[in-house]
């Protein structure tokens, strides 16, 4: 913990000017898509916020394990932590994605197994904060939150290949197109221009690279914000527990 | 975008509401985390202190009363 308040103001130093940066590039210095048009710049607060609030479950699900599994106290506190966290990002990832879907789509919502799948996600969030805070004594909630968190990491592959698996509105990924050998197939699938679909096989993403900076400065802007939040609420996690310590103890005394 | 006048920027083509509300409620829920993040640590913060303090006087006292008996 010494180090994370060390480490604090440099994070809050290094994510001011990436998020400006960032926001100079998503929304000046990169061009419309041509299909999209302007909507394209949605792309550059959602996709981060999707990668975050799922790499925040998984964190909160791996606390949470091992607070199980080792009975030790600090992965209950970083679910604890990372909870909101996630909570807000996913969010951000939904509404963000919604107002993208009306005007490229058509709606602001549809019941496919992306969207679904992501929905649950949240209420995850949702359901891992109310059990952990529904007793008075704190304490007794960490277990069954702790079950919730681990037994919904289910859900996380569901997210990944629910743009496989299903007919669904919300296209496959294009960042990562190629990066992973089985999805050179997806390229061919999206009936994409050959000339796209190459340029993806030599870059590694089928994003041109004038909307993978804006993509990468966001997701680094992204991930700071998180780690600072990070550092924030576990800090006020471990004040919690030593309040609950002196309590007990004064009580005895 | 670039070389736009302001105001072109601001319509954003004809999709500006849909941009403009994304990157409002985003940036909105973030400020919103990070402020009840801060707060609710320096309210537990006090709290702890306020309570170590009267820990402290506790143990403080008996020592004197010890001091007296002896």
């Amino acid at each position: 913990m010494r180090i994370a308040d060390r480490i604090l103001p440099w994070l809050v130093a290094l994510f001011v000017p990436v998020m400006l940066a960032a926001l100079y590039y998503a929304l000046y210095a990169s061009p419309a898509e041509y299909q999209q048009d302007e909507t394209v710049r949605i792309m550059y607060i959602h996709v981060p916020t999707a990668i975050l609030a799922q790499g925040a479950y998984v964190g909160m699900a791996l606390g949470s394990a091992s607070f199980l599994i080792w009975k030790h106290p600090l992965g209950d506190l970083l679910s604890r932590a990372i909870a909101p966290i996630g909570m807000v990002l996913c969010l951000i990832c939904l509404v963000t994605g919604s107002l993208w879907g009306k005007p490229t789509w058509g709606t602001y919502w549809v019941w496919d197994a992306r969207l679904t799948s992501m929905l649950i996600l949240l209420f995850l969030f949702l359901g891992y904060l109310a059990l952990a805070n529904a007793f008075d004594d704190p304490a007794r909630g960490d277990k069954p939150a702790a079950i919730l968190a681990v037994v919904g990491i289910v859900n996380i592959p569901v997210i990944k290949f629910s743009v496989f698996f299903f007919n669904t509105l919300h296209q496959k990924s294009t960042m990562f197109r190629d990066v992973f050998g089985t999805e050179v197939d997806a390229v061919k699938d999206a009936n994409l221009p050959d000339a796209i679909s190459a340029a993806a096989a030599q870059q590694g993403s089928a994003l041109p690279p004038e909307m993978l900076l804006p993509l990468m400065l966001m997701l680094a802007a992204f991930t700071l914000f998180f780690l600072i939040m990070l550092v924030i609420r576990l800090r006020g996690e471990l004040a919690v527990v030593r309040l609950r310590a002196l309590r007990a103890g004064l009580r005895v005394s | 975008m670039e070389g736009a006048s302001l105001s072109e920027f601001l319509a954003m083509g004809r999709f500006g509401v849909f941009i403009w509300v994304s990157y409002a409620i985003c940036f909105g829920l973030l400020i919103v985390l990070a402020v009840q993040s801060i707060l609710s640590w320096r309210a537990r913060r006090r709290e702890l202190d306020a309570l170590e303090a009267s820990r402290d006087r506790r143990k403080a006292k008996p020592n004197q009363t010890g001091q007296e008996a002896l």
